[in-house]
Order: structure tokens, then C-alpha cells, then sequence
């Protein structure tokens, strides 16, 4: 035993001294992290900036207005979220935010503007708000209504005013959040209301189809108005039977409890370790099977065979490799966490649910079982390609048609899981050994029947149990056997040896 | 050197430990019988010459006495068990092919071996230790096997086969490949183990080595035995040569079994290349040439080589060895 501690010591030690681990070890966090600021830096601003030029001097205030209320709908379902997640319960007036996240009409925007807007919220909020709580960050508004910028021409008819605003629809302007795009130019003329004047509208290239509708609903709704008290509909009813709203409310589940979201958050991390498992046998089983190579190679190997035996050689290379794959998977974990929990937000938010479907020790033990199983089944087969290889020209031959045969069948695990975890072809990849541990793994986060978990379970160390009383007539037989075939059906022969 | 160490090694006895007894071993690949019916003994100290062409399952068989090879039949002991890695320590082994872990530095690698052979690391470092400075090794100890030559990762080789002190040192072919130089340093090292009372095997085809450092003797051709024993016993199996320059032609006298004239006799004088018959004694021919007053001007035996008795042994075997087995 101590002898296999020693070959394993020496096997992680080399491993670990290559520049190849390191890279690898550090290559998927600084993925995430390069990943993370370049999704920063490329994702335009957020919101648009609109010019509105209204010769009638009428319209434009009303425009304003209905966006600045859908804005306070807006940012009231933000503030529900919040006093939802942290358990705020707001007093009085303007405070329906205080139920948590839903749809609000126009009447309880009205209000919430009434009673203080967001600085009466935020005030409320930073009185009750828990100290573990992050300070609240309200997205920015979606339309920034802007005066026309100083060179664009707005008393000389539409066309000037189109023409002169175009330059300025290709670029940035300044607005009280930042800059902005302009996307959108908007000419009343004096005579709107009249038949045949035309409200005129000029886009970046990218119209804002809601924001085109919100325009059009404006200016609608204040023509009809005009044509009722025309008509001589009394203004007080009408003002009336304007605030008239349906209440509906749209009752949204709590992050991680929808049944779509539910199972996307709960076979996130067992899919991520799946994924985890799948790209550390990649590489630490190559490095073993370089390893491997190299000794048969070097001609060492009958040295090292004088002292130990070939499966004291074996169980030594398997535990080094182990041990070198658990170390980038914890070393990833632990990367991971830290990012997560450094980052308050949507993705510590995300990961708290996901967390949910490992808490059950049960749960936990079989992901645990899973993993370092696939772990084992697969270097065994990196290591027999070692063991039947002369060189590495001759173990590509065989890698190649091995990473397929692992990582085809893995996306198809991974799609068809998302898809439906009790699926026909997640259930068959369960019964299949060296897929079963991605399987299983990925299956386990949304419920599998406790037979499927032991009956797979027992098969992949059944499965095992075999590949290491191969393995071991694999290395008995080819270790010094360079050049030479081996027959498969002597290696499984009871008595066959060196 | 050499003479002076040899006077200093422990004498053999047949009443002595044997370290390694094959009896009836054979070895078969795939259709091919590499090593054939093999019984030897090899007593402990001393240094015993494995001799045989490439091919002649040398390799094979001191293999199969580290275990790392079983045979098809027959049983082998070594230090008075079946073969095994129980006793590794007391077991050192330099192969023919070697390599060593080139990310390794030299005392890494001499203390790897020592541990995987059961050593303390305590022990091992001070043996690992001593050994470089005894090869010559000490500025080199941290630096990487990849960074040495050819020699020097020999030397380093042969270290590791000796960190543990074996009671019993293999070495398969360990002078092929090194120069003149390092074949002596190797040559003192096999001598100095026999002096501190190891027994060392040693197997080669190269016979001027055997003849330096051994005291007993295998001979195997394809894998069978055809000679075991001391180097004068295996002198003995050439029948004995003599030149002489005589008046007469010596044919005719006791023991002589073939007499052939050569050139160069002058004043009537002829040399002479004499067979002796079988059992018949250099020294007996010359009494009788005395006793019957057969006139002579020069008398001279020749001992037969070696690489002689080699060829006389296995000459007839070695046209079929020309490629050498590797398993």
C-alpha cells in the first residue's frame, strides 16, 4: 500500500509541475472572469433617448407624463422584487410595492409618484432594509424623453427638422443618466388634430416598437378626448372614465419555484459538475496517458516493475490522477463560490436556489458517488490507452474516437436533460456505465426513483470492478511489451499473465 | 586494481546459500519458447556470469527472477522464496533497456527507487546520497535527469539499483553502452559489491567482461543451458592447443591428435600447431617428448578464450539467434 502512495505521490507531483495543469487550472476562471467584464464592457447602455418636437406645445407634456408613469411601474416592480427577497413590508401611501413584485396599474404609478417617488421608496428602504441586504440598484429608465440637441432645426416644418436630427441619430447624446442613443425623433405639427397632419417619426435604424406604441397610444388617446369634448361629453365625467383601468394582477412565482425556471435551476449544478467531470477526464486522464507513454518510452518501466507490482503501478497512477482532478475541480469550486457570493445579485441570487437541489444529504452522497466514479471508470480507459500505446502518434489513433465517444453522448445528456429529465434518452444513458455518471449526475438535481440511483448505481462499480481486473492483465501483459498486439480475449482468460 | 579486489572476494562453496535456483523453467510466448527447460544454481557472493548471444533468453530469465515475468513451467527461487517483491530491498536490478523519470532531479530519483523499495526516506536520502558523491555525482544531485548525458544518467541507474545495499545485485547487459571509462567504474563497482560479501549476477555477450570479473558461469544458447561452471571448467571443454618447433613432424607422438606444419622454420627447424586428444595434458606431451628425445627448439600452450569457448559451445546455436526477444 505504502508503495502505491509513493507512485501516486510522484504521478500527482508530475502532473502538477507541468505548465499545461496551471494553465488549465486557472484557464476556466479566468474564462468566466474575461467572459464577465467583456459582457460589461460590450453590452450597450442601457435606454434610449427620445427628442420630441411639438408645435402645438400639447401633446409633448402628455408624452412625457405616460412615460414617466410606465417608468414608475417599472421601477415599482423592481421594489417589490427587492422588499420581497429581503422581507421588507413598507407603511403607507405609495407603498403597494410592499406585496412584492406584479404588474401595477398607471393609478398605483400615480400614486407612488405622489407620495415620494423612488426617493420616498429609497428613503423607506434604508429604514427597514436587513445590514446583510445590498443597497437596492434600480435598472435604468428604458426612454429618456431629451430636448432637441442646439443644431437641430425645430421651427422650420418636418422636414428640417428630420433632416437636421439625422446626424444625431447615429451617435450618442448626452441626457441626465449618461450618454445615450438616440433613437428616436418625433415632429407634431401645429396642425395635428386636423385632417390629413401627420405626425412624423425618425429612428436610428432600430425602431423601439414600444416605444413608437407608447407615442402612438398618447397621442390617440388625446385626440379622442378632444373629439368626446367636441362632441360635448361633459369634462369631468371624462376625466372620469379616463382613470377607469381593469386591475389585473399577474402574480409571478418567486425566483427558482416557476416549473421551467425550477428545473433549470435545478439541474444547474449538477449539470455543472457533469460539465466539470467531463473536461477534468479530459485532461487529466491525457496527462496520465502521456505519463504513461513517456515511462513505456523511456524504457523505465522495468525498473520500476523490479520494485512494485503492475498493479501496485496501476492503483498508484489511478489515485494520482484522482487526486490531481479533485484538486482543479475544488480548485474551480471554490473559484466559483468566491465569485458568486462576491458578486451580490442576480448571480448569488441564482445560485442560492440551485444550491436547493444538493441540500439533501441523500442528493449530495449520490453526486459525490457519481463523481468520483466517473472519475475512476474513465481514467481507467485513458490509462489502458497508455498501456496499449508505443507512443503518443499511436495513442491519438485511439483518442480521438474516445473524446467522441464521451463528449457527443454528453451534449445530447445535457440537451435532452434541460429538455426533460425523465426523458427516454436521459433514463437510457443512466444504464450505460460511462455514461451513467453524467447522466445521473445531470438527472439527480429534479428527482430520479431511488432504483434508478442504486440499480445505476451498483452497475457503474460493477463496471469498474471489471475495467480494473482487465486493466490490470492489460498492464501485466503490455507494460514491457512494446511493438506487440494484445488479444482481448487472452487478457479476460482466467489465467492469463505477463 | 582490479587483481587486488579480486584477492578480497568471498570464496564460493558448494555448502553455501543458493540466491537464485530455476529448475525446469521454461518461457513460451505466442509460438516461440524463449527460455527452455532451465536448471541452475548461482550460491551466494561472488559474481556469476550470465553469458549468451542476444536472443538466448537472458533477459527473459533473470525477468522472470524479479517476477516481473512467470514462467510457463518449472519454479525459481530467489533468497529462498518463490520469486516476489517482498524482499525488494534485498534484491538490486539494472536493466539492459534503461530510463529513468527525466523530470526527476538525481537524488529524487535514487531516493524514489530506495522508498519504492521499502527504505525509510531518512535511509534512503543518506544512501542516495553517498552513492552520487561515489559516482562522482555531487554537483549534479538537484539537477534534472533531463539535463544529464548518456553516462551520467547511467551512472545514476546503476545508483538506484544499489541505494538499498542488495544482497543480491542483477545486472542485465550493464556495459552496453558505456565508454571505456564508465565500463571501469562499473567493473570496480561490481568488484566492490562482491567484496562487501553481495552476490552479483551479471548477464552479456561481450565475453572479455566475464572473463575479468566472473568466477562462475551460465552458458544458455536459444534459451537452453549448455555450459555451467568455473572459467577453467569451461577451458576445459576446448580441447587443449599447443605450438611447438621441432626437426621432426610430431604426429606421431602420445596425445597428439592433429599436427599441422606451419610457414616460417628455418635450418631444418618446423613450427608446428598441435591438437591435443581428448584428456590429454600439455604437460604429459612434453615429458614424453624427453623421455623418447624428440629435439625441440620451442614449446608453447595456448589458453583458450573465452569468446573461444563461447563460440565452441554455442556456435552452432547462434545463426538463429540474430534477433534478440524483448518480453
Amino acid at each position: 500500500m505504502n508503495t502505491m502512495w509513493l507512485v501516486a505521490a510522484r504521478e500527482f507531483r508530475q502532473i502538477c509541475a507541468t505548465r499545461s495543469f496551471w494553465l488549465t487550472l486557472l484557464l476556466l476562471p479566468l474564462a468566466i472572469g474575461l467572459s464577465q467584464v467583456s459582457a460589461r464592457l460590450m453590452a450597450p447602455s442601457p435606454g434610449v433617448a427620445v427628442v420630441i418636437v411639438d408645435e402645438t406645445s400639447r401633446y409633448a407634456p402628455l408624452i412625457k407624463q405616460k412615460i414617466a408613469l410606465d417608468r414608475d411601474r417599472q421601477v415599482l416592480s423592481e421594489l417589490g422584487a427587492y422588499a420581497q427577497r429581503w422581507k421588507i413590508k413598507p407603511t403607507g401611501p405609495g407603498t403597494a410595492w410592499g406585496d412584492g413584485p406584479r404588474l401595477f396599474t398607471l393609478s398605483e404609478a400615480q400614486t407612488f409618484e405622489a407620495a415620494g417617488g423612488i426617493r420616498g421608496a429609497a428613503a423607506q428602504i434604508a429604514h427597514l432594509k436587513p445590514v446583510a441586504a445590498p443597497d437596492l440598484r434600480l435598472s435604468a429608465p428604458n426612454f429618456i424623453p431629451i430636448p432637441p440637441p442646439q443644431d437641430v432645426v425645430t421651427k422650420g416644418g418636418a422636414d428640417a427638422f428630420g433632416a437636421s436630427l439625422a446626424p444625431h441619430l447615429k451617435k450618442d447624446v448626452t441626457t441626465p443618466i449618461g450618454p445615450r442613443q438616440l433613437a428616436l425623433g418625433v415632429y407634431i405639427p401645429a396642425n395635428f388634430g386636423t385632417p390629413g397632419a401627420v405626425v412624423r417619426m425618425w429612428s436610428n435604424g432600430r425602431p423601439d416598437l414600444e416605444l413608437v406604441e407608447t407615442i402612438r397610444q398618447e397621442l390617440n388617446t388625446s385626440l379622442r378626448t378632444q373629439a368626446l369634448q367636441s362632441a360635448g361629453v361633459d369634462i369631468a365625467a371624462l376625466a372620469t372614465i379616463q382613470t377607469l383601468s381593469a386591475q389585473v394582477t399577474l402574480t409571478v412565482p418567486p425566483a427558482g419555484t416557476g416549473a421551467r425556471e425550477r428545473l433549470l435551476l435545478h439541474s444547474a449544478l449538477p449539470l455543472a459538475l457533469a460539465y466539470l467531470l467531463l473536461i477534468s477526464i479530459m485532461t487529466s486522464g491525457s496527462w496520465m496517458l502521456q505519463g504513461l507513454i513517456e515511462e513505456r518510452s523511456n524504457k523505465l518501466l522495468e525498473s520500476v516493475l523490479a520494485c512494485i507490482t503492475p498493479d501496485q503501478l496501476l492503483y498508484g497512477k489511478l489515485v494520482g490522477v484522482i487526486a490531481v482532478g479533485l484538486v482543479m475541480i475544488s480548485a474551480w469550486i471554490a473559484f466559483a463560490i468566491t465569485a458568486a457570493f462576491s458578486v451580490q445579485g442576480i448571480v448569488a441570487d441564482f445560485i442560492r436556489p440551485a444550491l436547493v437541489s444538493i441540500s439533501s444529504p441523500w442528493i449530495a452522497a449520490a453526486l459525490a458517488y457519481y463523481f468520483l466514479a466517473g472519475y475512476l471508470a474513465l481514467s481507467m480507459i485513458f490509462l489502458a490507452v497508455g498501456a496499449v500505446s508505443d507512443s503518443m502518434r499511436d495513442a491519438q489513433g485511439y483518442m480521438m474516437p474516445l473524446v467522441l465517444m464521451l463528449t457527443i453522448p454528453f451534449v445530447a445528456i445535457a440537451s435532452s436533460v434541460l429538455q426533460n429529465p425523465d426523458g427516454l434518452l436521459p433514463r437510457i444513458f443512466s444504464w450505460i456505465p460511462i455514461y451513467a455518471p453524467f447522466a445521473m449526475m445531470a438527472r439527480l438535481g429534479s428527482g430520479v426513483t431511488p432504483f434508478e440511483v442504486i440499480g445505476s448505481g451498483l452497475l457503474l462499480a460493477a463496471f469498474i470492478w471489471l475495467e480494473l481486473f482487465v486493466l490490470s492483465r492489460i498492464f501485466r501483459s503490455s507494460l514491457l511489451q512494446a511493438g506487440q498486439s494484445l488479444r482481448l480475449m487472452k487478457l479476460l482468460r482466467p489465467r492469463a499473465g505477463a | 586494481m582490479l587483481s587486488a579486489l579480486r584477492q578480497h572476494r568471498a570464496p564460493t562453496s558448494e555448502a553455501q546459500l543458493s540466491v537464485l535456483v530455476l529448475d525446469g523453467v521454461t518461457k513460451g510466448f505466442e509460438g516461440f519458447t524463449a527460455v527452455d527447460n532451465l536448471s541452475f544454481e548461482v550460491p551466494e557472493g561472488g559474481i556469476f556470469g550470465f553469458l549468451g548471444a542476444n536472443g538466448a533468453g537472458k533477459t527473459t530469465t533473470l525477468r522472470m527472477a524479479l517476477d516481473i515475468l512467470r514462467p510457463t513451467h518449472g519454479t525459481i527461487q530467489v533468497l529462498g522464496q518463490a520469486p516476489g517483491r517482498r524482499g525488494g530491498g534485498e534484491i538490486g536490478f539494472l536493466p539492459e533497456e534503461r530510463g529513468l523519470y527525466r523530470q526527476m532531479t538525481v537524488l529524487e530519483t535514487v531516493i524514489y527507487f530506495g522508498r519504492l523499495k521499502g527504505m525509510a526516506k531518512g535511509a534512503a536520502s543518506a544512501s542516495a546520497e553517498t552513492l552520487i558523491e561515489r559516482f562522482g555525482l555531487a554537483q549534479f544531485a538537484h539537477r534534472k535527469v533531463e539535463r544529464l548525458s548518456k553516462g551520467m544518467a547511467q551512472k545514476v541507474q546503476l545508483a538506484a539499483a544499489l541505494v538499498t545495499a542488495p544482497r543480491l545485485l542483477i545486472l542485465d547487459e550493464p556495459f552496453a553502452g558505456l565508454d571505456p571509462v564508465n565500463q571501469s567504474v562499473l567493473e570496480d563497482v561490481v568488484l566492490e559489491r562482491a567484496k562487501a560479501g553481495s552476490t552479483v549476477i551479471f548477464s552479456t555477450h561481450v565475453m572479455q567482461h566475464a572473463e575479468r570479473l566472473c568466477d562462475r558461469l551460465l552458458l544458455i544458447a536459444r534459451g537452453r543451458k549448455v555450459f555451467e561452471g568455473s572459467q577453467e571448467e569451461a577451458r576445459g571443454q576446448l580441447p587443449a592447443r599447443l605450438s611447438l618447433t621441432a626437426r621432426d613432424n610430431p604426429s606421431g607422438l602420445s596425445g597428439v591428435e592433429h599436427a599441422v606444419a606451419r610457414l616460417g622454420g628455418d635450418g631444418g627447424w618446423t613450427n608446428w600447431d598441435i591438437t591435443l586428444s581428448p584428456g590429454a595434458s600439455a604437460g604429459a606431451l612434453l615429458e614424453t617428448c624427453t623421455r623418447v628425445g624428440f629435439a625441440l627448439r620451442s614449446f608453447e600452450t595456448h589458453r583458450a578464450s573465452l569468446h573461444e569457448v563461447f563460440l565452441h559451445l554455442a556456435g552452432g546455436e547462434q545463426a538463429g539467434e540474430s534477433s534478440e526477444v524483448r518480453s
